[in-house]
């Protein structure tokens, strides 16, 4: 396969909400701190790509460099629902990899409504939702969850401690929306959403984005390798059949493709993995993840939170950024964000929550319907 | 002469808005009072603004109502396009001089109140009272009891709900055949729903059941507390078909839906 791509720029806003804000003021934000933090300028990127899902047909790519600079690269716009961050920086990697270009950036961004998200069951007729089941995003996802709890008897107390470990991280992220502790009886005693997930084991609503600027090895090695992070693995899958999909959005299937293809591109396994950034939107997705990713055995994810081995300190830390749950989900730039976190704990820079000596790290992101994402990173230097 | 804020209320313009809220109702009663004499009223709102405002509906009646409203508008809208740009301040034409989120009252949004257009006859000689199905998937023949239909793939054996084509388990073409699904089955999964889309009565169990003999159909679980002490995996289940709660569509329809309740 072609030669390696390296990460040499890489960063994110902190997540909030900004209604005063256009989606392309945001998103030129994040170009901007990628660029700086590669010592590069717009004027140096050869092809762009943008992952953005709610306003996927007004151009936000262009718009970006409307502000920041109108070179005449290549743009490319995407859409894979919660994946398309992630989407963006892989079709960013591929063009390395095909050696058709040295320095490409990727940017990722998302300006959020409150309130849920799901498929109204609209279009003809009457609205389905509430009558032939729910389709909203807490219920699909709590009856994932119950399904893991019906195979493996996994409690509604084990998921709401997957919220308290992902919002104490993010106290030390101060990128995060929120840096709030929330106590195991204040999870489970929030207003219920969708059994077992309450509002505090949903992720958070808020605009965002983050940028990437990838290069080819040659142009790594010119700019200097100490803060480089190199990518081992970049998957993409759709969700392969399985009987029950046409009720039940699967979320498993495809990450367990690409979780084996990621470690089969990398040539590492999951014991070799330092840190994990995946796709927590709910607190029983975490749970399933945990397994899905081969971080545990199977049946083993509710015996792992418990223990803490997911937890910063722990044998394998989950979401040290507070995650989905608690640093916010802005969709189109959640896959990117991640990876800046587990690059920026590669670079040993990560501060009150740096996983001490992490070399390796894996990013996963979910986009229901569905496509997952995988990247496998290490320390280059 | 309306203003946007005929249409929009912002602080702190409390007595201003007022105002012009009344001026948008007395335009609009003035229009559907004089159009049999063949009157016009017209109202003119300046305005710069872009997007129409958010409504929150909640209920048949008043969506009906509301995209009535927004068909008509939308209608005269079109129909004084070009009069509208043409007294507007475009990007070709020079705009008055001042900072740069100044006001600008050049621009004019000409609007034409819709004429009330009489509730036809039409529409209500077109009803049914045979109720109509909820889901594709549900069918009522003109004899004997509903049922749900399945889609079989005669190649592989996977279940579909909804006609196709194509296999997506084994990618066969032309081999899928309608079926009659089970009316019993067993709970695979659920989750009670507190919080849905505004209107939405709950709490509701969302619960996802395998039929006897093949499929799996999502819906809710009536007949049973939504507490999870009183529901349990793979409990016995039975399809029954009621009216989708009184819900009804734009023209009025009845629909009937189905539901799982515990059988023994």
């Amino acid at each position: 396969m072609g030669e390696d791509v390296y990460v040499v720029g890489i960063d994110m806003i902190k997540f909030g909400r900004f209604p005063n804000k256009s989606l392309a003021e945001l998103g030129s934000e994040a170009a901007l701190l990628a660029l700086d933090d590669a010592g590069l300028r717009i004027q140096d990127i050869e092809a762009m790509w943008c992952g953005n899902l709610m306003q996927a047909n007004n151009m936000v790519g262009q718009q970006i460099l409307q502000l920041i600079g109108q070179t005449g690269i290549p743009v490319v716009n995407c859409a894979n629902a919660c994946a398309t961050g992630a989407t963006a920086f892989r079709d960013a990697w591929l063009s390395i990899k095909a050696g058709v270009y040295d320095v490409v950036l990727a940017v990722g961004v998302e300006q959020m409504g409150k309130g849920l998200l799901g498929g109204a069951g609209g279009g003809r007729g009457i609205s389905k939702e509430g009558l032939t089941g729910s389709m909203t995003m807490p219920a699909v996802f709590a009856e994932a969850g119950m399904e893991h709890a019906r195979k493996y008897g996994t409690t509604f107390e084990q998921f709401a401690k997957v919220s308290v470990k992902n919002h104490h991280h993010s106290t030390l992220n101060p990128k995060a929306m929120y840096q709030i502790e929330t106590p195991l009886d204040q999870v489970m005693n929030a207003e219920m959403i969708s059994y077992p997930n309450t509002k505090l084991m949903c992720s958070v609503n808020v605009d965002g984005s983050a940028a990437a600027v990838l290069v080819s090895a040659k142009k790594a090695k010119q700019l200097g390798m100490k803060r480089a992070v190199k990518v081992r693995a970049s998957i993409l899958t759709s969700d392969p059949w399985q009987e029950r999909d046409l009720v039940m959005p699967d979320v498993n299937s495809c990450t367990r493709l690409a979780a084996k293809k990621a470690y089969e591109m990398a040539g590492v396994g999951a014991s070799d993995i330092d840190l994990v950034e995946l796709h927590d939107c709910f607190a029983t997705a975490e749970i399933l993840h945990y397994e899905n990713l081969g971080l545990c055995k199977d049946g083993e994810a509710g015996r792992m939170i418990d223990a803490g081995e997911s937890a910063l300190g722990g044998r394998i830390p989950v979401n040290v950024s507070g995650g989905l749950l608690s640093k916010g989900h802005p969709l189109g730039a959640t896959g990117i964000a991640n990876i800046y976190e587990v690059s920026t704990h590669l670079r040993g820079e990560a501060g009150k929550r740096q996983v001490e000596g992490a070399k390796l790290g894996m990013t996963h992101v979910i986009g229901l319907g569905s496509a997952c994402a995988i990247h496998i990173l290490e320390k280059a230097a | 002469m309306s203003s946007m804020t005929g249409l929009v209320a912002n602080p702190p313009n409390v007595y201003y808005s007022s105002t012009k809220f009344v001026l948008e109702a007395l335009t609009e009663a003035l229009a559907k009072e004089l159009a049999p004499f063949g009157i016009e009223v017209t109202a003119i709102e300046i305005t710069e603004l872009e997007h129409p405002p958010l409504h929150l509906l909640l209920g048949n009646d008043v969506l009906t109502a509301f995209r009535e409203k927004l068909a008509g508008l939308s209608a005269s809208i079109d129909e004084w396009e070009a009069t509208t740009k043409d007294v507007g301040f475009s990007d070709d034409k020079p705009r008055p001089q001042g900072g740069q989120r100044a006001r600008i009252p050049g621009r004019i949004h000409v609007s034409l109140v819709e004429t009330p257009r009489p509730r036809g006859t039409k529409e209500m000689a077109e009803q049914s009272t045979k109720p109509r199905p909820a889901v594709d998937f549900l069918k009522i023949p003109e004899s004997g009891d509903p049922y749900l239909e399945g889609h079989k793939c005669k190649a592989c054996s996977a279940m579909y709900l909804g006609e196709r084509t194509s296999c997506s388990k084994c990618g066969a073409r032309g081999q899928i055949e309608a079926t009659k699904l089970a009316n019993k089955g067993k709970l695979y999964v659920y989750s009670i729903v507190f919080r849905s889309f505004p209107g939405i009565e709950t709490p509701y169990v969302s619960a996802i059941v395998d039929l006897d003999g093949g499929g799996t159909v999502k819906g809710n679980l009536i007949g049973v507390e939504p507490d999870p002490a009183k529901i349990s995996f793979g409990m016995p289940v039975e399809v029954v078909y009621k009216d989708a709660l009184g819900r009804k569509d734009r023209e009025g329809n009845s629909y009937l839906s189905y539901f799982f309740q515990p059988a023994s």
